[in-house]
Parts: structure tokens; sequence; C-alpha cells
């Protein structure tokens, strides 16, 4: 691979509230590569949300990046004025689907006129050819080409998810940034949402960064995955590594709390407890309280990312006891061990 | 078993809405449309047993839990509890009902009163009854759905719990008054997943502990998974399939069933799951007609054994007949692509065809759909229908029996209904039921 | 938001006006329709605050500050009657309306938009042709009318508070109706109605005061609108400010103690959890 398509480097973000500064996103980093998907993972509150904002300058307007840097295609663009962010990066090469479709159209526009007016902001192509390239984007995303010309009203929910994730793609971004894209549909809409994303990665070699709090979309659909917990990334790395050798305690628990519809009669993991409150800094393991290996070097001080192996160079967890968290685990949990060995044994024959 | 009612029957149960007429259908004497959002249910709910209703949003399912909780009055049908029709009810039996049959709803935010104490809500159920006890009995539902000590929740209002939190509360409230059935409408998919797990196992056992039998609506498969024994799969209105749970998981019969199962992420990277073949949504349940409500998502329709086609071809003539037959089909937009000449047939005709169907049709087929076309382009659809009905009318087009096998496993699907039709031919894997 | 101490200072101050509306008249310096003569025997005519006179004199020579006291008293009436009144009937008929639906409810909001059409000083002489020209009268007037644009928006707070699951719940745990709204709808719609009632209280003081100059009310009775009605028919409002300034002060704290009072009050209840979430996330 040559240079990667989006680094978020040790990136912090902090918001300014009445009871003093709140620490949303502290030193997150991670790579997105060309026709990659990424996905965030994490429970409401974690910071997920706020570090895609800050990536195309959507923070709202009491937070702001205090570290770190953001690098599209090598350039830094953490600093980028709003002017500069219209002009060089959002729609044309960042693109974004927000949770809710209903909110981002504009009712009194057909979806044609909404295209050609964002088309013609962000672009010198003619209406005639961004109309095409709308249609195009139509056909893929399984809308019928001449609905381009309906209101937005005249689309079922899922339908107009679909055509904002049209608007999002007819100018052939080369990154999607997509919240909960899919939370509000049902599980065959979903399903068929992203078996667009997946035709349009192999089409146009786009990327994905993918924020959810449903581990199993990523797992599924993502080559790589950060799992943030209290502002922090607990785990990052390939979906394979973070699925098969998990690391942090907490990765492992968020991925066992998921139901799986091939063992229905798992136990469900319960992580107990609530990540602290984000203030200023915090000076030991975020997960401390919640984690049942929790020892006395967790509360002195805080872990910071490392590499998990040495043939894995971007597998890195954050965890003091991360050589053997997992292993504890998994010797602790004899009612699940004998699906859990199946699922290990089938893993490794893969 | 036999001479004990079961707990709770529900008997070809109709729920429909009549559609606001605005002035103008009244002036014009316009039939009011029906939405069927309940059709022709039945249920069987035995003590301590947790069945299971899923679908899409817009099934019917939570019109159905509002309908038996008495928030809706049914349209046709009745609701049997414990060998006493709720049609026939006394005003002392409805009371005996409200008190024996509890609810939890999905949106914990929403679901208890930001105005009351904890302690208040929980009490709320045992005042209406006159229950007397209540501190006693408030301390241990605290204690039962895990919110300890009880003294640090009593007096808290809803605003200053966590999701989890509220979620427990509310299935406190349904539990205070020992009911026999709670019904839950999707209780944990507004919840953390950490949270989730936790709720969903007091869920679970509660039913075992307290001999609570349980309806669960959800549209999500793999939570139900976890929590029901049997499972109901509604689409549009009825129940299209119901088997034990992890059968359903295993070997969905139902097309629709199956389309469901397979759409369900899997949480595993090695996995490599199929996506969907299905487009589209389901339509509107606004005055549907007879035939089966899937068969214009179906991905397996069964064309008439007379004729050869392609199921992707065949799928675009039942689409193309569904519009025809409800005058939707877009002549305006379709002819604004053409430039000009309005006078040749043939090219209208052509244009439509283009952009409703992408398949090639051969022979008979293709023969049929073009003389129906230039009916349809001078201004004869009765004509056109008519000529595309009798080639192409499918079994679907009437609606499938529910046949039951041995193992009580219902299906309501044609390609199952040997009664009817000899077409499962092309089915051989699923031709089991008789 | 509102605390323990800003609550206790509006209720203070509200305390204050009902201690005026009571004693008022007795503190008050001078008899109200005494006119002051200056050293050369001249009507001390608008004049500025001095000694003798703190608040300054009205055109007429009239203390001002004595009319304040005493005026309070007819003030804090028109407020309590006016603003009860409006509360009252709004509420009714916008929970009635909102919550039970259907039939009831057009009828009561067609008759609410009837109340609507009607213009409050042709209305408000009508019906003291019935009643007698009179200071109480007329504030009956106001509340007759006035507690439209609270049924309207109480309705629509009823109906979006009916639409929450807990009030379901209710109902299928067989809640009766009027269990439903006394213990769910009025507790959830009582900030709209404690708004309405501030604003009801203002809104009576004023427009007593301007039914007074059609002679409809009882101009005799010196309450604070009076007062400002006063000096402005008597052109002095610009160049006599401290006659004005005074009552209109004091209606927009009346005004605006109420308001504040009832939305602190309201936190005020809800408080109790908020400690009790402070021991836990310390604990």
């Amino acid at each position: 691979m040559t240079e990667p398509l989006l680094e978020v480097d040790d990136l912090t973000v902090q918001y300014e509230t009445e009871s003093g500064m709140i620490t949303a996103v502290s030193d997150a980093s991670f790579v997105i590569n060309e026709g990659e998907f990424f996905g965030l993972a994490g429970e409401s509150g974690c910071g997920k949300s706020t570090t895609a904002k800050s990536i195309i300058g959507g923070l709202d307007s009491n937070g702001q990046i205090t570290s770190g840097k953001i690098r599209y295609r090598g350039t830094e663009i953490q600093d980028y004025t709003e002017k500069q962010l219209n002009e060089e990066l959002r729609w044309k090469e960042i693109a974004w689907i927000p949770q809710s479709a209903m909110n981002s159209l504009d009712p009194l526009q057909t979806i044609s006129e909404q295209a050609v007016e964002i088309g013609t902001v962000h672009t010198d192509l003619s209406k005639a050819e961004l109309r095409e390239k709308l249609k195009e984007m139509f056909s893929i995303v399984g809308l019928q080409e001449s609905r381009i010309n309906d209101y937005p009203h005249q689309f079922s929910g899922g339908m107009q998810q679909r055509a904002v994730i049209a608007l999002a793609l007819f100018l052939e971004p080369s990154l999607i940034i997509a919240d909960e894209p899919t939370t509000a549909l049902d599980v065959i809409m979903q399903d068929q949402i992203f078996k667009h994303l997946d035709e349009i990665k192999a089409k146009l070699d786009t990327s994905l960064l993918l924020i959810t709090h449903d581990i199993s979309v990523i797992f599924e659909s993502c080559e790589t995955v950060a799992i943030m917990h209290a502002s922090q990334v607990a785990e990052y790395g390939t979906v394979n590594a973070v699925y098969d050798n998990p690391r942090h305690p907490y990765a492992f628990m968020f991925k066992a709390a998921f139901p799986d519809v091939r063992e229905p009669d798992r136990e469900l993991e319960v992580i107990e407890g609530y990540p602290p409150q984000l203030g200023e800094e915090i000076g030991f393991c975020s997960f401390v309280d919640r984690c049942p290996w929790a020892t006395e070097e967790c509360r002195e001080s805080a872990p910071e990312l490392e590499a998990v192996a040495d043939d894995d160079p971007i597998h890195v967890a954050s965890c003091f006891r991360k050589e053997e968290a997992y292993e504890l685990y998994q010797s602790e949990r004899p009612t699940t061990e004998s699906q859990d060995g199946i699922a290990a044994m089938t893993n490794e024959d893969d | 078993m036999s001479d004990k009612p079961p707990l709770l029957e529900i008997r070809n149960l109709k729920k429909y809405f009549e559609q606001n007429s605005g002035l103008l259908d009244m002036l014009l004497r316009r039939e009011p449309n029906h939405v069927q959002a309940v059709d022709d249910v039945s249920l069987t709910l035995e003590e301590n047993e947790s069945i299971a209703v899923i679908g899409e949003s817009g099934c019917g399912k939570t019109t159905l839990l509002l309908t038996l909780i008495g928030l809706h009055e049914m349209t046709g049908g009745d609701i049997i509890y414990k060998g006493r029709p709720v049609s026939e009810f006394t005003s002392a039996e409805w009371k005996r009902y409200r008190r024996n049959v509890q609810v939890v709803f999905q949106d914990p935010f929403n679901s208890l009163d930001p105005k009351m104490t904890i302690e208040e809500t929980l009490q709320e159920p045992l005042k209406i009854h006159g229950i007397g006890d209540r501190k006693e009995r408030v301390r241990n539902v605290l204690e039962h759905v895990e919110l300890n000590p009880p003294e640090k929740y009593l007096r808290r209002k809803p605003r200053n719990l966590s999701g989890g939190e509220k979620q427990r509360v509310s299935i406190a409230r349904a539990l205070i008054l020992e009911p026999d059935i709670i019904l839950a409408d999707e209780p944990v998919s507004m919840l953390d997943v950490s949270t989730q797990a936790a709720v969903l196992r007091k869920m679970k056992d509660l039913i075992e502990d307290f001999g609570v039998s349980m309806i669960y609506i959800s549209h999500d498969l793999s939570t139900v998974s976890y929590i029901s024994d049997v499972v109901n799969v509604m689409y549009l209105g009825r129940i299209v399939e119901t088997a034990p749970t992890d059968r359903i998981l295993a070997e969905p019969k139902h097309p629709y069933t199956e389309a469901l199962v397979s759409a369900v992420p899997i949480p595993d990277p090695n996995h490599d799951r199929e996506r969907t073949r299905m487009s589209g949504a389901p339509r509107d349940p606004v005055d549907l007609g007879d035939g089966c409500r899937f068969r214009d998502r179906c991905p397996s329709v069964i064309p008439p054994d007379t004729i050869e086609i392609e199921q992707e071809a065949y799928r675009e003539i039942m689409e193309f007949r569904e519009l025809l037959e409800r005058d939707e089909i877009a002549f305006e937009r379709v002819m604004n692509t053409l430039s000009g000449s309005f006078s040749d047939d043939r090219k209208m005709a052509d244009a439509i065809r283009e952009d409703y169907f992408t398949h090639e049709l051969t022979g008979e087929n293709n023969a049929v759909l073009k003389e129906a076309l230039l009916a349809f382009v001078n201004e004869k659809p009765e004509v056109a229908t008519e000529r595309l009905r009798k080639r192409f009318e499918s079994v679907c087009e009437t609606s499938p029996r529910t046949v039951e096998d041995e193992d009580g496993w219902r299906v309501a699907c044609h390609h199952y209904d040997h009664g009817v039709t000899e077409m499962q031919i092309d089915q051989p894997e699923t031709a089991q039921s008789d | 938001m509102l605390n323990d101490r800003t609550t206790a200072f509006y209720f203070t101050i509200l305390m204050f006006i009902v201690f005026l509306g009571i004693f008022g008249p007795m503190l008050a310096p001078y008899d109200v329709l005494t006119t002051h003569y200056d050293d050369n025997g001249n009507i001390m005519r608008a004049e500025p605050p001095s000694l003798a006179h703190p608040l300054g004199t009205t055109h007429a020579g009239y203390d001002v500050l004595s009319r304040v006291l005493v005026g309070a008293q007819p003030t804090v009436l028109t407020g309590l009657i006016g603003g009860g009144m409006i509360l009252t009937i709004g509420t009714t008929i916008g929970i009635t309306a909102g919550y039970v639906g259907g039939r009831t409810e057009t009828v009561l909001m067609r008759f609410t938009d009837f109340v609507y059409g009607v213009p409050l000083i042709p209305f408000a002489i009508v019906l003291i042709t019935f009643m007698g020209v009179g200071f109480l009268s007329s504030i009956v007037v106001i509340g007759l009318i006035l507690w439209r644009g609270a049924a309207r928006v109480i309705r629509a707070q009823t109906m979006q508070v009916k639409q929450y699951p807990f009030v379901k719940v209710a109902k299928a745990t067989g809640a009766s109706t009027p269990r439903i709204i006394v213990k769910h709808i009025l507790p959830n719609v009582a900030p709209m109605a404690i708004f309405f009632l501030a604003m009801g209280v203002g809104y009576a003081i004023v427009l007593q005061a301007g039914l007074t100059f059609l002679g409809v009310a009882d101009p005799f009775v010196p309450s604070w609108g009076v007062m400002i009605r006063n000096a402005f028919d008597s052109g002095y409002m610009a160049s006599a400010p401290w006659w004005s300034i005074t009552p209109g002060l004091l209606i927009g704290i009346t005004v605006l103690s109420t308001f504040m009072f009832g939305r602190g009050y309201e936190d005020l209840i809800s408080e109790d959890g908020a400690s009790a979430e402070a021991e836990t996330v310390t604990a």
C-alpha cells in the first residue's frame, strides 16, 4: 500500500461545558486505506461520533480539537476552515451519511435538485452531467433511475436512507463516513444497504468509516475495527485479529455481549457498571471499575496503546494485562466453553 | 392438557383501521381505505411459555400487542383468556385481565412518567387494584430486577436513571401485580449492548422464576432466539410461519422467514454470509386484497405450470401486473423520456417495457407481454390486465392456507400447501409438510 | 437551571407583593386623592421625586408613592382572579379536549375557535351592560376571554403526553380516565400551565387598566395598570417618567416572579432525585 487515505494521529477532542472541560476523544489513532472499510464501535457516549465529526469539521461550537493530527492523503486537515473544508473535502472527497435520512433531505426539493445544488458548489460539472451521475448512483443503490426527480416524501423510510446514500456517493467521494446508517432500519433493509456498499467498494475502491454500536455489522462488513471505551481506543486491529485474538477485556466482553443466531443458548456477557465521568485527564485505566481482571497496576496509571504481537504491526490494545486477560477469560467461562471452543476450532480451520 | 384451556388464545384476530378520508372522498362517496394492520392472526400461549412475534416495522406486530392489552378494539376474531372470550368480558373480568396481563414497551425514556418517583410509579398499579403491603411489595420487586439496594432508587425520578435501570423499573412495574402474561415490545432495542444482555438475561430468569408467560415482540431475530421458545413470523398483518426458535433459525421454510434469517448479521469475520437477495420494502398494508402478502418480494413466486419462465423475469411481470391493477403505471413519466412521437404505439409500448423490464422474454410469453403493452398504450388497460392475468396468473395470488406438520410447525405458503396446488416440483428440498 | 436560592428569591418577591396588597393602604403616607401644593400655592404638577414625595407626583398633584402602595391591592386581586380564571378554564378545556378526543374535542375546540373570534373590548362592553360597571366584572370579562390561548396549547401538550407509553401502560393496567388525568396528564402539562398563569397575571393587570379607560371598569380604583394608563393619557409619559416607571416595573416584576417561581418550584420538586444520583456517583 502507498499512502493511507486517512490518518488520525493522537486525536484529542474536548468540549467546553458549564461543569468544565470534557474530553470526548482522547489520543485516538487509526488509519483508513483506500478501499478499506473501517468500523468504530462502542457504547453510546464513548466518543465514536465525536471522532467522526471532528474529521469533517462537524463538531458542535463548544467542541475543539485540542491536540493530534488528521491527515487526508498526507495533508493535515485538522485546522481547515469551513471554506477549505467545503471547497476541498466535503462531498467530493469525504461524504457523510447521517443517522437519520429524514432530517438530512430538504422536503421542498426533489432529490435531483438537491444533488445539482451540491454538485455545482463542489464541482465544475454541468447540470446534465450531475443528473447523469446521480442516475448512475440510484441504480447502484437499487432505486429506479427515473425517480431522481421525486420529492423525499415520495420515498419510504428505507428508500430515503438509500437516496441519502446515493447523494453521499454520487460525486464519487473517496471516503464515506456513516454514523449508524442502518440502526433505524430492519435487518433486511440493512443488509440491502450493505450489499450496495459492498458493490460500491468493489466498483469505485471507496473507503468507509462506519460508526455503530453493532459489532456484528462491523465484523461482517469491515476490514479493520477500533473499539472505543470512555473516549479512548481500547483495541484496534484487523477484524480477524480482534475477533480471534482479542486483548482488551472490554473488546472481548463487548463482543460476547452480542447475541449470535448461531448460538441461541449461549449466555450473553454483561459488562457491569459505567465508564468513568469524562473529566480533564484520567490517570488510570478507564475500564478498571468494570474489569474483572483489574489489578493494582491498572489503578496507578493509564495503559498506552501497544502492539499486541510482533508479526501484526497494526493490532494494538491498551491493557496492562493484555498478555493473559483473554486466556483468563476463556478459562473462567465454563458454561460457554463448548460453543466458544467449537467456534475457535472452526476459526483455526479457516 | 386437554381439559385445561390454554392461557391465552388468539383466534383469527383482525384489526383494521379506516384511513382518514378527506373531504373530497366524502363528497365523492368513496369507500374509506382499510389499513389491514392485523389480519386473521391466530396464536396460542401456554402457561410458562415464551413466544415471539417478529417482523419488519409496519408488519402489524405493535398493533397486535395494543389490541391484546385492550387499547385497540378488535375488528374481528377473538382473544380467549383462560377459556373466556375477551369480547364477552364483564367489567370485573376486564379488571382481572388488566391485572394479569402486563406490558413493557420499547422506549425506556418515555415509558416512565417523568414526574413520578420510582416508588410512586411502582405503587400506582397496586393502588389501581387496591392491593395493600405496598411498601413491602415495591421493595421486593426492585430487588427482583436487581435494583439494589431499593432505598437508593425509591425517591429517584426517571431522569436520574440510566436506560438500563429505567427498563428494569418498567419490568418491575409489569411484575408487581404478579401477572400471568407479560407482553414485551422490543424491550432492549434502545439499550446499549452492555446493558442489553443484562436486561435480556433478567427477563429470561423472570419467565422461569415467576412462572410468567411472555409474548415478545421484536424485529431482531438474534435477541428473540435468546428469550423465546417459539417464533411467529409476521408479514403485513399475517403470521406466515410458526415454529420452535432453534428450528426456525436452522431451517426456515417460508421464503420470507428465510430472507429474515439470512439477513441477520453474524458477529464473526470468519463467517462468510451471503447478502440478502431481497429488494424493496414491504408495501403499505392498505386494501391488500386476496393472495399471499409476500408475493411482490418473494424470490420464489410460483408461475403457472403451463408456462416456462425464469424466476427473475416472472417477478418483473408480477410487479408490473400489480402496478397495472392499481393504476400506478407512471405513463406520463415514461412518455416524457420519449421525445415527441406520441403517435407511434409501438414506440410507446417499447418505452414502457424498457422502463419496467430488464429481462428478456421469449416465445409466447414475449408475444403476450407485447400485446398487453400495446393494449395499455391504446388506453385499454382492462384488456392488458386480463391478457396478462390469463397467461401469468400465479397460485400465489390466492391466500395460502396455514398447514401444520406433526411437530406443530405451521407455514402459510403455497410451496407447502399440497391440497391446493401440485406446483412445488421446483422446490424439491422443501416438500415436507403434508 | 434554577436552584433553591433563586426560587426562594422569587418567592420572597411574590410574598412582598402580596404583603403590599394587604398592608399597602396602611403604609401610604398620603391619601391618594389629595392634591399637593408647593410653597407658592401652586399644584405640584408632575414634580420629580423629592424628600416629601419620594416617587414624585402626578399631573394632578397626587403622590405617586401613595398611589403605588394603595394600588397594590387591586393589582394583586386582578392578577389572582384574572390569571386564575385563565388557568382554570384553559386547562380544563385543553385537557378535556386533548385527552378525551373525538366529538368532545371537536365541540370544545370549535368553541375555543369561536372565542378566538370574539373581540375583547366590544364583548366587555356588552357583558358589562349585564353585569354592571365594576372592578370585579372587568376582571371576569378578561378571564372569560383570555383562556383561549391556554386551552389550545394545553390541548396540544395533552395530546403529546397522551401518546407516551407510560400513559398507555397506565390504561392497560386499568387506571380510570380521571386517574390518568390527575396522576399523569396534569403534572406533565403543569409547566405550560404555570407559564399561562404567569402570562395571565400580566395580561389581566394590563388589560384591566385598558378597560378602565373605556369606562367599563371603575377608574377610581388606582391599580398599577390604571396608573400607567393615566400617565399615558395625560401626555406626561415622557416628561414625568417617575409616574409610570414604578408601576410598570412592579407589574413586570410580578409577572416575572410568578413565572420564575413556578418554573423553579417545578425543578425543586424534581430535585430530590438529582441529589440521590450525586450520592451514587461518589459512592
